[in-house]
């Protein structure tokens, strides 16, 4: 049977997992870590790096790797946080095609899920090496409060990565499963996620017959440990600025430099008191001097600078709370997740919401990736237990007359369902009617997420508010939306299945799929060279080592120093098909070497 | 027992005609029996389908019977007589109980005990049997077991009748933490995951579709308000269904007894029916047990009697006003004019004793009619004097208490029905709505309140538009000045397409309520498209 791998597809980095002889397990990449960070660049020759090797490099190329991408997937160009990003991002941020969002990096506009989807690939990589087999079945997390066009992008994103991604699941609910897998407890219990540019609280209920319920859900796209990071640079360039009345902002380079010393700085304050920033050569002065950037901070000023954020999620989990209907003593577990339920403050705050300690034995890191490895296993192998049911995070219905915002399924209704409501026409003699699906939670419609529409026609010509239309939602299992109008009248019926838009168009993910399936291609033969390269490279180094000792010995001999001729025309002829990257030929020489070799190994021998 | 009767009343024997098709030979034959008195059933936890079943329990029946007749799901009977059986308002096994014990208020006639059906046998609970439609179903080439496909196609028929309880497969008393086990268990099974890129043809639907519903099961029973209103809901269900079969009973009652009063009657060898004035259920079980050959026609019966009179002599005399030349014919011809003469006694003493038994009776339920008005069971009442009318239609000052019995129990059932439409139209069920308020018009026929709610509720559904209109036009006649009446009136126009007739309805709305905004709004609407 085919594996399912799990991805947790981060803001600041990504964790891959897989469910093997029933243990979940995360996948170690190349370095050894077991996150990556989802990084991504493209160098002046440009190459493509992604994780730790692209955010090695991201000061010295801080215009062309790209960071959070997450923060950006799906969302539109007029969106106020894509506006905020373009004024905080050291990459360039354009409007695409589709009122959507594009990255440039080298002078080359990359869709969001482009980017993610190099992420992607490289967390199947890591599977793939380590399991020696192809991966193509994924299941991908995202924040429980992503919208469905958020969750499409994601999904979009894996296609393009070459991902068949089998489900998309919430990550604190993913964290649930990982923590409740092969528990067999009936509880309930509260997931407080919060990560590097998200923040979800998901109260779930575990059962019997290993069944996970989520009962509520909710967050903020846009409150993460990038926000907190955000007030360590501002409190450092407010401080800069009173001294040396310059604005670091204005120069991209030590902005990146900032940053990377901010989630430095605060990562560090998780286990002391306090830590000193240090950025030497920050920024040259107007009379051509460099400035230097050293300060310390504590763990004190940090909490200061963060308290509003850590407030907004304590508020959050008590809405959240109610609307789960429950009390803080019916949360009999609170699992934290994400990087910043390191932070002290952090974890005193939620112990003292829920009046009781954190759970420690989940990883913080790791969970939410092990749990999508728990569910793609639960999904496709029938030894398997485990049923997940879940919630829709956002409401949906329709856009009425005068803009209103007509709800039909609510926030946390558990999935599958369907919810019907009747309608009536608007207008005198109306043939047509247009559904606009909608998701969100303002009444006003324009404050929503447009999901899609279509045009039910063919109605009868009659007075406004006298033809009446059943609408009827359904979400299925996989999350997907149809919608279905019916003119009670006439039987007349139209039905779309929703697709949620993540700004590409199917011909662009399919562009985008062949550029990344050519980029594999080359990748592969690049790592396929590098081996043959290296081991052609080590015989050739063995025989030139020998090449003394057998001039010497054979010299006398006709035959000798023809071998000594064909061993150099072969060593050359192998050096020659290195430099033109040929793999074919370097494969081809490598045998010939190996003989030369062992002829060289023998006749040494023989002398000795 | 609501249905106990019903057993030996001539007037169902077409449900008789059911059971005896649907009783194949290897069915089962357990017999379920009652055991509580009706009163103590209504304190009782109890779905309306489990209230359903109880009435169709009168000892005689099998299981099997109940099954064919009562059309519902064969699992949900399961469970509902398990559930009986549960709460020792059933049983299956012990000695045939008697009779099923009367209200007291209500005498009962006796049941029929002639069934020799009753095997004794508890065999494991037979497959359901599936629906033609489900048999080409559970055809369908998907990766499915047959067991599963059977399972969700059975469960999936019970999704229109259930109610939460059953659909989840509790009692009705369950605490959180066994309701909660009851929805994960069938979750587990039910939830379209299970079978994640299957090939499921209509089983996906149709798992997504319990799923959806045993949901909503979970979530309103989990609900510490939600339940509460869903058990009063069941319970105002559960009532007015049960005073409904009460006031239906009173018609079998009628024929019940006249049957007795027939059988008093004609048994010669009968105490002058019932000396006890107190109306009894153990009087009438007296009487049936003298009436041991009750299967035999009344006429050979008096053919008999008549005879053995003959032979006996004496006795005619006294009582009889036959013709005098009658005495003096020839033995021969006597003997036939004796027969004539003692058959005309008999059909007189006959009569004498029938309206005495008539007049015994008719007392009997008025006593029972008083008691259960005293009591505050005005259904019950009502339902006594009813039959107590046919019985004595000239009793003096009856047919007020009857009528005033009558307005009380109508009254109750219209505040049943009226809280029931409440919670309907809360919940978006307006066809129930519908149903349920036009009860309360029923029982209210001069109250505009329910027609005008009836009205709203069957637009609202879809309904039927023209007894829509009747309703709201019923509404506006017995209140004209209402203004909500007028625009429930006109939305009815609306629905229906008469635009015109709608702007009539909503000027004069307007003239009554020159300020309501609403009113105003639809004018606007209907004003441009005219």
């Amino acid at each position: 049977m085919e594996k399912v791998i799990g991805i947790d597809l981060g803001t600041t980095n990504s964790c891959v997992a897989i469910v093997e002889n029933g243990v979940p397990t995360v996948i170690p990449n190349r370095g050894g870590y077991k996150t990556t960070p989802s990084m991504v660049a493209v160098t002046e020759a440009g190459k493509r790096l992604v994780g730790h090797i692209a955010k090695r490099q991201a000061i010295t190329n801080a215009e062309n790797t790209v960071y959070a991408a997450k923060r950006l997937i799906g969302r539109k160009w007029s969106s106020p946080q894509v506006k905020n990003a373009v004024a905080t991002s050291s990459y360039r941020i354009v409007e695409g095609p589709h009122a959507d969002v594009r990255i440039v990096l080298r002078e080359k506009e990359y869709g969001v899920p482009e980017i993610s989807a190099m992420v992607l690939q490289e967390m199947k990589l890591i599977a793939e090496d380590y399991l020696g087999e192809g991966v193509t079945k994924a299941v991908i997390t995202v924040p429980a409060y992503f919208n469905d066009n958020q969750r499409q992008a994601t999904k979009d994103a894996g296609e393009i990565a070459g991902l068949d991604v089998i489900r998309i699941i919430n990550e604190p609910t993913s964290a649930a499963l990982s923590y409740g897998f092969g528990k067999n407890v009936e509880k309930t219990i509260a997931v407080y996620d919060f990560g590097g540019g998200t923040f979800d609280i998901s109260i779930l209920e575990i059962g019997s017959s290993a069944v996970f319920k989520v009962i509520a859900t909710a967050g903020d796209t846009f409150l993460g440990g990038e926000d907190v990071d955000a007030r360590i640079i501002d409190w450092l360039v407010q401080g800069f600025k009173e001294e040396h009345a310059i604005d670091l902002r204005q120069d991209r380079m030590a902005l990146q430099r900032l940053k990377d010393a901010a989630e430095k700085a605060k990562c560090e304050l998780s286990s002391v008191r306090e830590t000193e920033v240090n950025l030497p050569f920050i920024i040259s002065s107007g009379r051509n001097e460099a400035l230097h950037l050293q300060r310390t901070i504590d763990r004190k000023t940090l909490e200061e600078l963060s308290a509003d954020l850590i407030e907004r999620t304590v508020d959050i989990c008590k809405q959240t709370l109610a609307d789960a209907h429950l009390e803080k003593e019916d949360i009999e577990e609170v699992v934290l997740v994400g990087g910043m339920t390191r932070m002290p403050r952090i974890q005193q705050a939620v112990a003292d919401f829920f009046e009781r300690e954190p759970c420690k034995g989940v990883h913080p890191d790791e969970s939410v990736a092990l749990g999508a490895g728990i569910q793609g296993s639960a999904l496709t192998d029938d030894k398997q237990e485990m049923v997940l049911l879940d919630v829709t995070p956002h409401a949906l219905g329709i856009m009425t007359q005068g803009g209103y915002f007509e709800e039909l399924i609510p926030q946390n209704t558990t999935v599958p369902t369907h919810r019907t409501k009747i309608f009536t026409t608007s207008r005198e003699s109306q043939t047509a009617v247009k559904i606009v699906v909608m998701q969100g939670e303002s009444e006003r419609a324009e404050d929503n997420e447009l999901l899609g529409e279509f045009i039910l026609t063919g109605l009868r010509r009659a007075p406004k508010g006298t033809v009446e239309i059943e609408v009827t939602f359904e979400i299925n299992a996989d999350g997907i939306v149809s919608v279905h109008a019916k003119d009670l009248e006439t039987g007349k019926e139209q039905s779309i299945e929703v697709t949620a838009s993540s700004g590409l168009t199917r011909d662009e993910i399919k562009d985008m799929l062949e550029g990344a399936k050519d980029y594999m291609v080359e990748r592969r033969s690049t790592e396929e060279f590098e081996a043959a390269k290296q081991e052609a490279e080590r015989i050739v180094g063995e025989i030139e080592r020998l090449f003394p000792q057998v001039e010497q010995i054979v010299a006398a001999s006709d035959f000798g120093r023809d071998a000594i001729e064909k061993a150099r025309a072969i060593v050359t002829k192998a050096r020659a098909a290195i430099a033109k990257r040929d793999v074919a030929a370097v494969k081809a020489e490598i045998e010939g070497l190996s003989r030369t070799h062992r002829m060289f190994k023998g006749v040494v021998a023989k002398t000795h | 027992m609501p249905g106990s009767g019903c057993t030996t009343d001539g007037s169902l024997e077409p449900e008789y005609d059911r059971f005896r098709r649907f009783s194949l030979p290897d069915a089962r034959v357990r017999t379920p029996k009652p055991v509580a008195d009706r009163r103590d059933v209504r304190g009782a936890p109890l779905s309306p389908t489990d209230g359903f079943v109880l009435s169709r329990v009168d000892g005689i029946v099998t299981e099997k019977d109940i099954l064919a007749a009562t059309g519902l799901p064969d699992d949900q009977v399961y469970a509902s007589l398990a559930k009986l059986e549960a709460l020792g308002l059933i049983t299956f096994d012990g000695p045939r109980s008697p009779t099923p014990a009367s209200s007291g208020a209500v005498p009962a006639a006796e049941p029929h005990v002639t069934s020799s059906t009753q095997l004794r046998a508890a065999p494991a609970r037979p497959e359901p049997p599936l629906t033609p439609e489900e048999e080409t179903a559970l055809g369908e080439e998907v990766d499915l077991d047959v067991e599963i496909r059977r399972r969700v196609l059975v469960m999936y028929r019970g999704l229109q009748s259930l109610d939460h309880y059953a659909l989840l497969g509790v009692a009705s008393t369950v605490d959180r933490k066994g309701l909660k086990r009851a929805y994960f268990d069938l979750a587990a099974k039910f939830h379209p995951d299970k079978y994640f890129r299957k090939k499921l043809g209509t089983f996906k639907p149709r798992m997504e579709a319990i799923f959806g519903r045993i949901t909503q099961a979970h979530d309103t029973l989990t609900s510490r308000e939600a339940r509460a209103e869903y058990d009063a809901y069941l319970d105002e269900q559960r009532r007015s269904r049960g005073i409904e079969e009460l006031l239906a009973d009173a018609l079998a009652e009628v024929s019940r007894a006249k049957e007795n009063i027939e059988r008093e009657a004609g048994a010669q060898e009968a105490p002058p029916a019932v000396s006890s004035s107190a109306p009894s259920a153990p009087s009438l079980r007296d009487t049936s047990s003298a009436s041991g050959v009750s299967g035999v026609d009344p006429a050979v019966r008096r053919e008999a009697l008549a005879r053995r009179l003959l032979a006996g002599r004496g006795g005619v005399a006294g009582s009889s006003s036959a013709p005098p030349n009658a005495r003096t014919s020839s033995s021969a011809s006597m003997s036939a004019i004796t027969t004539t003469d003692a058959m005309d006694v008999l059909r007189r003493r006959y009569e004498e004793r029938k309206s005495m038994a008539q007049a015994v009776q008719a007392r009997k339920y008025m006593a029972s009619a008083e008691s259960a008005m005293a009591a505050g069971d005005a259904v019950a009442a009502a339902n006594a004097f009813r039959v107590a009318m046919t019985l004595a239609p000239d009793e003096p000052g009856l047919v007020n208490r009857a009528t005033e019995a009558q307005t009380r129990a109508d009254s109750i059932l219209a505040e049943t029905y009226t809280r029931q439409a409440s919670y309907e139209e809360k919940n978006d069920q307006w066809a129930d709505a519908a149903r349920s308020w036009a009860r309360v018009c029923r029982a209210r026929p001069d109250d505009p309140i329910p027609h005008e709610r009836a009205a709203n509720a069957i637009v609202k559904a879809g309904g039927d538009l023209h007894e829509a209109d009747r309703l709201a036009q019923r509404a506006c006649t017995l209140d004209a000045e209402s203004a909500p009446f007028r625009t429930t009136l006109a939305s009815v126009y609306l629905a229906a397409g008469l635009t015109r007739n709608a702007r009539r309805e909503l000027e004069t709305a307007a003239q009554l309520a020159p300020h309501d905004g609403t009113i105003q709004a639809m004018l606007k609407r209907v004003g441009k498209s005219a």
